[in-house]
């Protein structure tokens, strides 16, 4: 599949308090790298990344946001237009789990029109875990989000993060509008033509 | 035939399908003629209608009330197009209502035959014709698709065609044949069932026959007709049903009761006013009914009749509304939007007003293709026309002069009147405390927010509402170009005059509202800050000056070399660049002024106002200056892509394109117009931030130590040579240094933290506000952002682009907190960063952007720091902005504001008219979704540079769909304030609110008490006040004669009621037919007599078995 054939873009957010590693989970995904001397993001950062579902290829443009209070009034504006967001906690830090309501509120503050949001628990590669998986998956459900636990450094969760999230969009009527215009959702398998026999 | 159709209700499934197999081999070499019998066969087994039907007798009005389903499916008759449509009143699923009890006894009616003899649901209000004529609540009809059926050969074949079909198939329901031209709603039919058979005919004449214009003579027909001649009268039921109307409801019914005064239209500015032009409710037809009479009680003939509508047991009103009266609300908004399909510019209008032999060409051939205002074809040309002409025509003296004064108001006026204007402005800025914030309701606050408008009250929302008045009463697009002007000058002469606008808050712009509010508040905040500056500066001594001029020498080149990053090859290219820039253009730093000062000029003169004359010119000397910015508007729309990494090129072309095309106009403005550029022109990505170091600190830095000067006096002044010497001082070794240092700037502790290395608590400092943005300016920010690029060094470069705020925090940090390290720094901007005592190792990355821009940041205090935020630029770039609308543009900005005060409106109107209009605050709901999801969704790219992206036709046709449902809950509005008047004198609010509520949600509605009631006496008073002015009018005598000659009304001295516009009856008799020996099978007459129509409707049926 050629890069001409994208189905739609998407505009991907990641929230989250400093130090929770926003910036190490994309940068798994997208580089599947875990590079433990990433400096702290200033303002925002972007990253784009070709995604197939079920032979449908989707083009992300991620927005990473720096989580430190002085920089807060500087990322609202990206929430616009934004399709999905992706809060991020870390497993080890019970702070960052308290403070998703406040994340929350502004993202329902400053979102344009409705988005599919995601929880996402990190570093449960940690031994000192504070926050329970069980926690997690209740404040989800209480938020309407999807939820998952994952870990940039051992990579697990992370691209299962962003399949799930892409792909509840794509099924969300409404969400998100086609880049060529002509462009259809594949189906899964190719139909072979029939065979007749001839006696 | 009879006998085996039972059978087939029995058990159905076999046999059905060994017949259907029987047909479809006949199929082969059947005639056209059985391929249509087979076809209709089909569709009945399809519909599972090829049983015996039977079901629950009719609820009393079932017929209107219940919900209908039709099925249709297409037929062919040797290639002639049919449709076959089942009608059916849905049921209550118990459809197996029949069985045993009823298969028992020996002989029953089927299902049409008891409900064509029930009274349940005689002359419903709403129901399919063939429903009302014959009293069906489920039937067939085949309906030609093209031609009409008109020869008698082929009504009959298609007449046994549908009689087979329902026999093949044990079908017990009725099938019908459209005959004749489609207009005349003729129809025949057929049913059968077990041991019956119903034909069904009609007969469709102009002129009533006079034998037959009276109950006597209908019965007499029947009779006739089953051959039953002397059959008593006594075994016929009659229901009989006259209908009045009334067209004129008077003086004490008219509504509106007063017609909007235009000069309170065009003089109101406030709000929005509400109300019609005309009556949305037209007609008002009182049905007269006697349900139950037999026929030896009626004494109905050519000569007498004792049918005295005023003693009918039952009374029963309907009211016809007209859809397009027009009201105020969509009347406002359907013209506003007019203007949205102009091209002209601003320009374009303001100078077709007076032309002047010396304007250029273009500008003269603009005028001539310009449409004149009379001729340009109106969105709802039909609406206004109707609405207008109606009340034209109306002989009231006070409502043509109304309607005559509006439409001159809205039509004949093409500009506003000096005097009028002057006012608009002085409301729109005035300071009036009461209106503006506390409207705001809690719902009100959620509105603009939910439909991107202003708060109500604000200036934008102020704004809004005199444009679409000053649209619809002082002249329409040239007017709003009027006005425009004025309001952009006035915004000009608030900035120039640093007084801040009222009406609007000192914030950083609402996302959440619509771009012109946040426009608006930008520039707020730029006057906000350019007034803090210059009050600083009126306070300050001479002396003070002076001797901070004397410091600034050094200042500058420091700012240059702190600006230059060398680690970022890229980013230093583009450094170099703009210094370049700055250095090429040195005299430049003063001539925004220039600029400042044309606009200041128009702006006395335009105060002024002396007269037209006048104004021309100074939209001449205005025009002038814009030109250059509409060019530079033009030049950006190259892509900015490649702007962005040529900038500096493309900007020196554009300027030598700037001059050449200005060679007429003087020096001073050649020079405006290119500061302008300077100021408007929006830089490349990377240059913006940097040129918010350098650049503009340097144009502006003058202002910005005078303020310094005054915030801190003597203190701050001595202390800041130090601290120029400091700032290699980076490690902590010198500690003399430090303590030289005086702390500045501090805000207040940072809980009970101490720097690392110094025994003083840590401070967090006074810092420099982020730069307020509007949407669109983020947008386009954001733009640049994703365009650098997802590599590495896009990334770094984003980082520090981003880094101002950041350096500006780390010096106002180190002002407040001598011999602070970095480690202290973080431990207040980002706590999670220093664990256990030392910094994160991702705060200690060699060369990372947080160690670099520590090291290059000086202590400086907020206050001393040069602007990240550029407030004179900024200003520069709304005003440039607004200028540069097209009024199509303006329209647009505004319409959400307009729309969210007429929804408002309506809103307050529903909960008013809560009890007899509860549907009013859903549709209010649905259509603030609607408008909702419009206005969040209209992308505002490219706004910037005034590269607007103009409604796609299908975002037009929604903009329309929403005026259309505001324009629809208006009507329903007037509607129910129209019935409250009418009816109000019923009594108690309560009572009148829920006799409107029923007329509203029902078709028919039975007057309580009949012609003797409350209501039935209201009606009565229309009905005579209406016979009164006809009398008046007419000859008393010839109308007596006519009644007579109807023979439809008794003699009457002073008739109430006007002769009936129409009357039916519906005869019944149970009557053994075709034969003496026969059962008693059910018969049916419906007749209806109308001024121009004469329609029977007949079913006749008969006992097959015995005959």
């Amino acid at each position: 599949m050629d890069g001409e054939d994208v189905l739609t873009t998407l505009k991907i957010l990641i929230i989250g308090d400093s130090g929770v590693g926003k910036s190490s989970l994309l940068l798994r995904f997208t580089d599947d790298k875990f590079d433990p001397d990433q400096s702290a993001t200033i303002g925002v950062d972007f990253k784009v990344k070709s995604l197939t579902i079920d032979g449908n290829t989707v083009k992300l443009a991620i927005w990473d946001t720096a989580g430190q209070e002085r920089f807060r009034t500087l990322t609202p504006s990206y929430y616009r237009g934004a399709q999905g967001v992706i809060f991020v906690y870390d497993c080890t830090r019970k702070d960052s789990f308290t403070r998703l309501d406040t994340w929350l509120s502004e993202v329902d503050t400053y979102s344009t029109k409705p988005t599919i949001k995601m929880l996402v628990g990190n570093k449960i590669d940690k031994e000192d875990r504070v926050v329970t998986r069980d926690e997690g998956l209740k404040f989800a459900r209480r938020h309407r989000m999807l939820f998952i636990e994952a870990s940039a450094k051992t990579r697990d969760g992370v691209e299962y993060a962003f399949e799930e999230l892409v792909e509840k969009i794509i099924q969300t009527p409404g969400l998100w509008e086609h880049d060529g215009g002509g462009k259809k959702i594949k189906l899964d398998s190719e139909q072979q033509p029939a065979g007749l026999c001839s006696c | 035939m009879s006998d085996e159709n039972p059978s087939t209700s029995k058990d159905p499934p076999t046999e059905i399908q060994e017949e259907e197999v029987f047909e479809i081999i006949d199929f082969t070499n059947a005639s056209d003629w059985e391929k249509f019998i087979a076809q209709i066969d089909e569709a009945i087994i399809d519909w599972h209608l090829n049983r015996y039907i039977n079901l629950p007798p009719l609820q009393k009005n079932e017929l209107t009330s219940g919900e209908w389903i039709t099925k249709s499916t297409p037929l062919s008759f040797s290639n002639v197009p049919f449709t076959l449509t089942l009608h059916q009143l849905k049921q209550l699923e118990n459809e197996h209502f029949e069985d045993s009890t009823n298969q028992d006894e020996e002989f029953q009616l089927p299902l049409y035959g008891k409900d064509a003899m029930d009274r349940t649901n005689d002359f419903p209000a709403r129901a399919h014709c063939l429903s009302r004529w014959f009293g069906l609540r489920c039937f067939l009809l085949i309906t030609p698709d093209t031609d009409p059926v008109m020869s008698k050969s082929k009504l009959n074949l298609l007449r046994s065609s549908a009689a087979i079909a329902l026999n093949n198939t044990g079908c017990n329901i009725p099938m019908f044949v459209q005959i004749q031209e489609f207009w005349r709603r003729l129809y025949v039919g057929h049913a059968t069932s077990p041991g019956i058979m119903t034909k069904y005919d009609m007969v469709h004449l102009k002129r009533c026959p006079v034998d037959h214009a009276h109950v006597h003579g209908l019965l007499y027909m029947l009779k006739a007709k089953l051959g039953l001649v002397a059959m008593p009268s006594l075994h016929y039921q009659v229901a009989s049903r006259f209908t009045y109307m009334l067209k004129d409801w008077g003086s004490n019914g008219r509504w509106p009761a007063k017609i909007p005064d235009p000069e309170a239209l065009a003089s109101n500015f406030n709000t929005l006013l509400t109300g019609c032009l005309d009556d949305p409710v037209t007609e008002l037809h009182l049905a007269a009914t006697w349900p139950y009479r037999t026929g030896d009680m009626i004494i109905d003939n050519d000569v007498h009749s004792d049918y005295d509508p005023l003693k009918a047991p039952r009374w029963s009103i309907r009211l016809l509304y007209a859809d397009d009266v027009t009201c105020l609300l969509a009347y406002y908004l359907f013209e506003f939007m007019k203007t949205a399909d102009r091209r002209e510019t601003l320009q374009d209008l303001l100078h077709y007003q007076e032309p002047k032999p010396e304007q250029d060409i273009g500008n003269v051939l603009d005028r001539l293709s310009d449409p004149n205002t009379k001729t340009v074809i109106p969105i709802v040309p039909k609406k206004l026309a109707s609405g207008i002409s109606k009340v034209v025509s109306n002989p009231q003296n006070f409502l043509r002069r109304g309607a005559y004064a509006i439409s001159r108001i809205s039509k004949g006026v093409e500009r506003i009147r000096p005097d009028v204007l002057k006012d608009i402005i002085k409301f729109i800025f005035s300071d009036s405390e009461e209106s503006s914030y506390a409207t705001e309701s809690r719902d009100g606050t959620l509105l603009h927010h939910k439909l991107k408008a202003a708060p109500v009250g604000s200036l934008t929302h102020r704004l809004a509402i005199c444009a679409i008045v000053v649209n619809l009463c002082h002249g329409g697009v040239w007017a709003l170009a009027q006005l425009w002007h004025a309001f952009v000058t006035e915004l000009r002469q608030m900035l120039d005059s640093a007084t801040n606008l009222s009406a609007i808050d000192i914030s950083p712009p609402d996302l959440r509202t619509s771009l012109l509010h946040q426009k608006l508040q930008m520039l707020n905040c730029c006057i906000f800050r350019k007034s803090e500056r210059e009050t600083k500066a009126a306070t300050a001594a001479a002396q003070e000056m002076e001797e901070t001029i004397l410091e600034q020498a050094s200042n500058p080149d420091e700012v240059l070399d702190m600006s230059v990053e060398l680690t970022k090859p890229d980013y230093i290219e583009d450094e170099g660049s703009i210094e370049g820039n700055k250095l090429s253009k040195p005299s430049e730093v003063q001539k925004p002024d220039g600029l400042f000062a044309v606009g200041a000029e128009a702006v006395e003169e335009d105060s002024g106002w002396p007269g037209f004359e006048d104004e021309l010119e100074i939209d001449d000397e205005e025009l002038e200056v814009e030109t250059s910015d509409t060019e530079q508007h033009e030049n950006k729309i190259e892509p900015s892509a490649t702007q962005e990494l040529t900038s500096q090129d493309t900007n020196e072309v554009q300027m030598e394109k700037n001059q050449v095309e200005n060679v007429e106009s003087s020096p001073d403005e050649d020079g405006g117009g290119k500061s302008t550029f300077d100021t408007d022109e929006d830089p490349g990505p990377r240059q913006k931030i940097a040129s918010l170091q350098s650049e503009s600190d340097d144009e502006f830095f003058e202002c910005e130590e005078e303020s310094d000067d005054i915030a801190v006096p003597e203190v701050a002044k001595t202390k800041s040579k130090p601290s120029k010497t400091d700032t290699q001082a980076e490690i902590a070794a010198n500690k003399s240094k430090f303590l030289q240092q005086e702390a500045a700037g501090r805000l207040n502790q940072c809980g009970t933290l101490k720097l690392l290395y110094e025994d003083e608590p840590l401070y967090i400092p006074i810092t420099q506000e982020h730069a307020p943005q509007t949407e669109d300016q983020l947008e386009e920010q954001a733009e640049v952002f994703s365009k650098l690029g997802d590599t590495l060094e896009g990334s770094q470069v984003r980082a520090k682009m981003q880094s101002t705020s950041l350096l500006s925090d780390m010096e106002a940090f180190k002002a407040a907190n001598p011999g602070c390290v970095l480690e202290d720094f973080v431990r207040w901007y980002s706590p999670r960063d220093f664990e256990e005592g030392c910094l994160s190792p991702r705060m200690r990355i060699p060369g990372n952007l947080w160690v670099t821009t520590w090291s290059s940041a000086r202590p400086v205090p907020a206050h001393r720091q040069k602007r990240i935020f550029d407030d004179t630029k900024e200003a520069e770039k709304v005003l440039h902005f607004l200028t540069n609308l097209k009024p199509a543009e303006i329209t647009q900005m505004l319409l959400p504001m307009c729309v969210q005060e007429t929804l408002l409106i309506l809103r307050a109107s529903s909960s008013n008219l809560l009890p007899c209009l509860p549907s009013l605050p859903p549709l209010c709901n649905q259509i603030e979704t609607r408008a909702s999801q419009l206005f969040q969704s209209w992308k505002m790219a490219g706004s910037v540079a005034n590269q607007f992206v103009s409604w796609s036709p299908d975002e037009k046709s929604k903009v329309e769909d929403v005026l259309r449902q505001i324009a629809f809950a208006e009507n329903l509005v007037e509607r129910a304030r129209s019935l409250q008047h009418k009816f109000s004198s019923l009594g108690e609010v309560k009572v009148v609110n829920a006799f409107v509520r029923n007329l509203l949600e029902h078709p028919e509605v039975e007057l309580d008490g009949g012609a003797n009631g409350k209501q039935g006496k209201i009606v009565r008073d229309f009905f005579k006040a209406d016979q009164a002015r006809q009398h008046a009018i007419n000859n008393p005598q010839t109308n007596n004669m006519e009644t007579n000659a109807e023979g439809s009304k008794p003699h009457l001295t002073t008739p109430v009621l006007p002769k009936p516009a129409g009357r039916e009856f519906i005869i019944r008799t149970m009557a053994k037919h075709p034969s003496r020996i026969s059962h008693e099978v059910p018969h049916r007459l419906y007749a209806v007599l109308a001024q121009s129509e004469f329609r029977l409707a007949l079913s006749v049926s008969s006992d097959t078995t015995f005959f």
